[in-house]
């Protein structure tokens, strides 16, 4: 059936048959990297089918758990080899001899086989295609590093990528910008190679001021390269996952594969948090909102007490607030008689001209329609960066030293938590920080709520795998384990994929 | 030539037509009745949706009357019945369908266009699409609307929007726009707040436009440019290149990004509150730059000058820039560690140190040197200091040394000043005089690397909407609109002479269609030429003619690209020729 993938990747140019002075047992894996640019051309049984592609995706979240969470590059890339040697275990050429070649053909094809089952796992929306292109760029970067100098530089000549070198009177005609841009001396200057690429190539060099622009054409230096592989590799794998996605439904696919396809790609999607929309038990009144503050994560608890204290929030608050009251249950009707209570300053006509519209927005009632699910982490944090007079966004990554003191003080932390979520915050690490806040707090706010805590406590010192990658996770965690240690009340449905 | 009746006959034609095309319009508009101002997205027009409504119908009532009042300085009637005469006559539909049709290479490029009204009635129109100028015409002429906004290009008209699924429809190109609006800087303006401008305050918009123009043709290599007035306190760029307009998201994002200025968090963070200031564009903490960035003297012109000169020798730096930047502030802080006073007199300034030969430079992004040596470092001491008296009473001074990170030095010129306050009229110092005078202290001080040219950026690097630039589907007003609270239509500006342009003084509605009215009027004006059109009777006349020169430029980057397509396909099919005829040799030997 994978040969049928052979035409998904239309613009598939066949890298390896480089010739190279290379072992021939390797066949098509010269090297332990791969660009993955043509198919697999193999039968396999649909055990190894299912067997390859979990093996990969458990690679791939560690990679995603590793970046969340490892402290430094270091870290990161100790993280990754774990999970790496254990699933999908990758020998480089150095030790052809040792382990022989056979055993890094096998490899390197389980490698390559599994890369394309995830492709036709995650092609089928933006969303899973945006993350396996990220997690995949990741492991590529990670082996690339791993990976001998000579080998890399070998790698890269074969891909033949278009980035010219920047001749010698190129570089001394802007050698004064290029010196400033990275405040190198002459000497370095002179000593590096420069290439010159379109600037849409580097674009996060040229975000972060990195790297000299002119007339858009960026002049990256040789130590920026493995920016211009990863680019490389992203660019070429988003093409490739937009071919494969076009193609799924022309594949003519009987029973076997597509339930395991979905079945691989719901393993990612079971892992973001999914608003349980329907069937939601806990319908949330207006009134209740207050009282409900106490499981709110800290940047909603932010927006609830700005909205109480000036009875307005801005555009784009009361869109991650809005979102996120739907979230835990709140129905339309209880929506707008909410935001009209608490906008209790202005007068009906300007509410219902100016915002009653927005609530509507929310639950897909205006404009796009579109049924909006509640704000993730991440979109909190990547997208819209607030002004000074804006409320929204993540606490952690816009509040100052102070002001997240205090917060957490409001949270009731000990200081050696405080200390830690302080440093996590100032490394840039804000959900993790939020877990930490999580983790460091949950046991008072059940002291709060009950006095037999401790039997729970133990339950909750198990430390959180998963990091809080939504507000409502958060959300949900904190009512269900406040609702575990008041035996009396029915116990809320299970939300917390992150327990598992 | 069309005259005020046929436009009339023209209009009740449509009114009818609206009844049956628009009805959902036509009765929305009634419902919302009268020019509230508030907000804009206040409903759209975009299907059946009167049950959802109807929750809060009963507390539908009408805005408040000062509202109203405030909205339109004209009397609305007045306004609009202008208005009309303005768009039959003198709004270049015929030049929007030759800019926004870019040669019409790629199908329907114009067709695909999003455009969105904003009535009087305050209801709001998404999702126009027009064929041609003609029908572009006449819908504005039926609709009048009081602000005409361009979006993005789609992947099919998007009036037929709603034949597809919603996935379906998605946004593919838009030209990279750029929104700086004034109120951004409400916080180092001193003459006006808000809505209002000044001819002062103005000069902010001056530099923007003076440093975003250059980055983005010399950076990125942008060609057309077009500049517009917002038509009250802000200005807008439409970078129309094909590239431009073929950028992704990311990419708009990494260009706002690379525009906006990084600015140390240890600053901002202690000094602005529990938000970081404006502009901290990078937020993973890597990437201060700034913080160690070149200590330079910014008070004269030569050693801004100087700063380009080599520096000698060097060290062994095969580390990463992080390391380096780091060692060279080190170095510094090792420099001052001598006596004050002898290392003032033998080494003057930190430029020399490095000419020297102590090292390499500091970091200092070529974009941003540029901007700081020909445009900020001048406009300083004028707009800043002069204009804006920003150091004149000691609210303003206390904001500019809240930048300073030395403390003691802080209160030191903060007393100073104070006393000075109480001393006799002429010997009050003026603004430049305390720059100068903290300048000098701030080079004395240690922890003062480049806390100068950090205020310097702080307060005159452009401030961009950033939003706008980045969302491919997000709107932004048309030039050669009306703004409806000001009057003034939005001209485009010349970045060549963008310091003569005056905001207060463009033209206006009434004024345009009133000259227009003066003109038409006189009787030698009745023989024109042919090709004279209505537009040169009023004062838009080189704003056209300014547009002008930016579509033919467009127009001739189009035939370029046509010819060398042509030239390569040419190419590629003599080479293809040339090979079959070879391998049909090969084949008969």
């Amino acid at each position: 059936m994978l040969k049928q993938n052979r035409h998904l990747t239309a613009s598939a140019t066949n890298a390896h048959e480089v010739t190279r002075h290379n072992d021939p047992r390797l066949g098509p894996y010269p090297s332990s990297l791969n660009f993955y640019t043509v198919p697999p051309p193999y039968e396999l049984t649909l055990m190894e089918f299912e067997t390859y592609a979990l093996d990969r995706l458990r690679v791939l979240k560690a990679v995603e758990t590793a970046f969340l969470r490892a402290k430094k590059p270091d870290a990161v890339d100790r993280f990754i080899q774990t999970a790496h040697d254990e699933h999908m275990h990758l020998n480089r050429n150095v030790r052809i001899n040792g382990v022989g070649a056979a055993k890094l053909y096998q490899e390197r094809r389980k490698d390559h086989i599994s890369h394309f089952i995830l492709r036709l796992a995650y092609c089928r929306t933006p969303d899973l295609r945006r993350w396996l292109v990220k997690q995949e760029t990741a492991l590529f970067m990670y082996r690339f590093r791993q990976e001998e100098k000579a080998e890399r530089t070998r790698f890269i000549q074969d891909l033949n990528l278009d980035m010219p070198v920047v001749s010698n009177a190129e570089r001394a005609s802007v050698a004064t910008e290029l010196r400033f841009t990275h405040g190198w001396s002459r000497e370095r200057l002179e000593n590096t190679t420069f290439y010159r690429v379109p600037f849409e190539n580097v674009l996060r060099l040229v975000a972060r001021q990195k790297v000299f622009v002119k007339h858009g054409w960026a002049y990256v230096p040789e130590r920026d390269q493995p920016v211009l592989i990863a680019n490389a590799f992203r660019s070429q794998l988003t093409a490739a996952l937009e071919a494969t996605a076009k193609a799924v439904p022309r594949m003519d696919e009987d029973d076997r594969l597509i339930p395991v396809l979905s079945s691989i790609a719901k393993q990612y999607l079971s892992n973001t948090y999914a608003p349980a929309t329907e069937g939601h038990k806990d319908r949330v009144k207006h009134n209740e909102v207050d009282g409900l503050v106490g499981h709110f994560p800290p940047c909603m608890r932010n927006l609830h007490s700005a909205l109480r204290r000036d009875a307005h929030l801005k555009h784009v608050a009361r869109l991650q607030f809005g979102l996120f009251l739907k979230g835990i249950g709140m129905p339309l009707e209880e929506a707008l008689i909410f935001w009209r209570t608490a906008f209790h300053r202005m007068t009906d006509d300007q509410f219902t001209k100016g915002y009653a519209y927005n609530v509507r927005y929310n639950y897909g009632l205006e404009g796009k329609r579109t049924n909006y699910t509640p704000y993730s982490c991440i979109k909190i944090i990547t997208s819209n960066q607030p002004g000074p007079t804006d409320n929204h966004g993540c606490p952690f990554k816009e509040f100052s030293k102070n002001d997240l003191k205090l917060l957490m003080k409001s949270y009731g932390v000990e200081e050696t938590a405080m200390t830690d979520i302080a440093k996590l915050t100032k490394d840039g690490h804000y959900q993790v920080a939020c877990t930490r806040l999580y983790e460091a707090t949950r046991g008072n706010a059940h002291r709060l709520a009950n006095a037999s805590l401790e039997k729970s406590k133990a339950e909750a010192n198990a430390p959180l795998v998963q990091t809080v990658e939504h507000p409502n996770q958060w959300f949900d965690m904190s009512r269900i384990s406040a609702a575990q240690s008041q035996p009396s009340r029915t116990k809320p449905k299970n939300l917390t994929p992150a327990a598992k | 030539m069309p005259n005020e009746s046929d436009l009339l006959a023209t209009l009740s034609v449509n009114t009818e037509k609206e009844g049956e095309s628009d009805g959902e319009n036509g009765a929305k508009r009634s419902a919302a009745g009268s020019l509230g101002g508030a907000s804009k997205r206040l409903r759209t027009i975009n299907g059946a949706h009167e049950t959802d409504s109807e929750v809060m119908q009963g507390s539908l009532a009408p805005p408040a009357p000062e509202q109203v009042m405030k909205t339109i300085s004209v009397s609305d009637e007045q306004f609009l019945t202008l208005l009309r005469i303005f768009y039959q006559k003198l709004f270049p539909f015929a030049d929007f369908y030759r800019w926004l049709g870019y040669g019409n290479i790629d199908n329907a490029y114009f067709a695909k266009r999003e455009w969105s009204f904003t009535l009087a009635s305050d209801v709001y129109i998404r999702f126009q699409s027009f064929a041609s100028a003609e029908d572009l015409k006449h819908e504005i002429l039926r609709m009048c609307p009081v602000k005409i906004d361009i979006g993005a290009v789609y992947n099919l008209q998007p009036k037929d929007k709603k034949t597809v699924l919603p996935g379906a429809f998605t946004a593919r190109e838009r030209e990279l726009v750029f929104d700086i609006d004034m109120t951004d800087y409400d916080d180092v303006r001193t003459c006006c707040s808000a809505a209002e401008i000044c001819l002062k305050c103005w000069d902010f918009m001056t530099v923007a436009i003076k440093i975003l123009d250059r980055a983005l043709r010399d950076d990125f290599g942008f060609q057309h440019l077009l500049w517009v007035y917002s038509g009250r306190r802000g200005v807008h760029c439409w970078v129309s290149d094909e590239r431009a307009r073929k950028l992704s998201v990311e990419a708009r994002a990494s260009i706002v990004q690379f525009l906006s200025v990084v600015v140390s968090d240890s600053t901002s963070k202690s000094n602005s509150g529990n938000r970081n200031n404006y502009h901290v564009a990078h937020d993973d903490g890597s990437d201060d730059d700034f913080v160690h960035a070149m200590a330079e003297d910014s008070a004269d012109e030569r050693d801004a000058n100087r700063q380009t000169m080599e520096p000698t020798s060097d060290e062994d730096d095969d580390d990463e820039d992080e390391e380096d930047e780091y060692r060279t502030k080190k170095e510094r802080l090792d420099n001052d560690d001598s006596d004050d006073e002898h290392r003032r007199r033998k080494k003057p300034r930190r430029p020399n140190q490095r000419e020297l030969g102590e090292g390499p430079p500091a970091v200092f992004h070529a974009s941003l040197r540029r901007a700081y040596q020909k445009v900020l470092h001048k406009h300083f001491t004028k707009t800043v200091l002069h204009e804006m008296d920003s150091l004149g009473t000691r609210e303003r001074w206390t904001k500019v040394l809240a930048f300073v990170p030395d403390i003691e030095l802080r209160s030191r010129m903060d007393a100073q000043w104070k006393n000075n306050l109480e001393s006799s009229p002429e010997e009050v110092m003026s603004s430049i005089d305390r720059w100068k005078m903290l300048v000098k202290e701030m080079r004395r001080s240690r922890q003062c690397g480049n806390a100068m040219r950090d205020i310097i950026f702080r307060y005159l690097y452009p401030r961009l909407d950033a939003n706008v630039s980045i969302g491919l589907n997000h709107l932004l007003k048309s030039p050669f609109c009306v703004h409806p609270k000001t009057g003034r239509v939005c001209v485009p500006i010349d970045p060549q002479k963008c310091a003569e342009f005056n905001p207060l003084t463009v033209p206006t509605l009434e004024g345009v269609v009133g000259a227009l009215n003066v003109a038409n009027r006189r009787p030698e004006n009745d023989v024109r030429d042919e090709d004279e059109e209505d537009f040169e009777r009023t004062a838009l006349k080189p704003y056209m003619e300014h547009f002008r020169i930016f579509l033919k430029q467009i127009a001739e980057s189009t035939k370029t690209r046509l010819r060398l397509e042509q030239e390569a396909n040419a190419k590629q099919q003599q080479m293809r020729r040339q090979a079959e005829k070879e391998n049909r040799r090969d084949l008969t030997f």
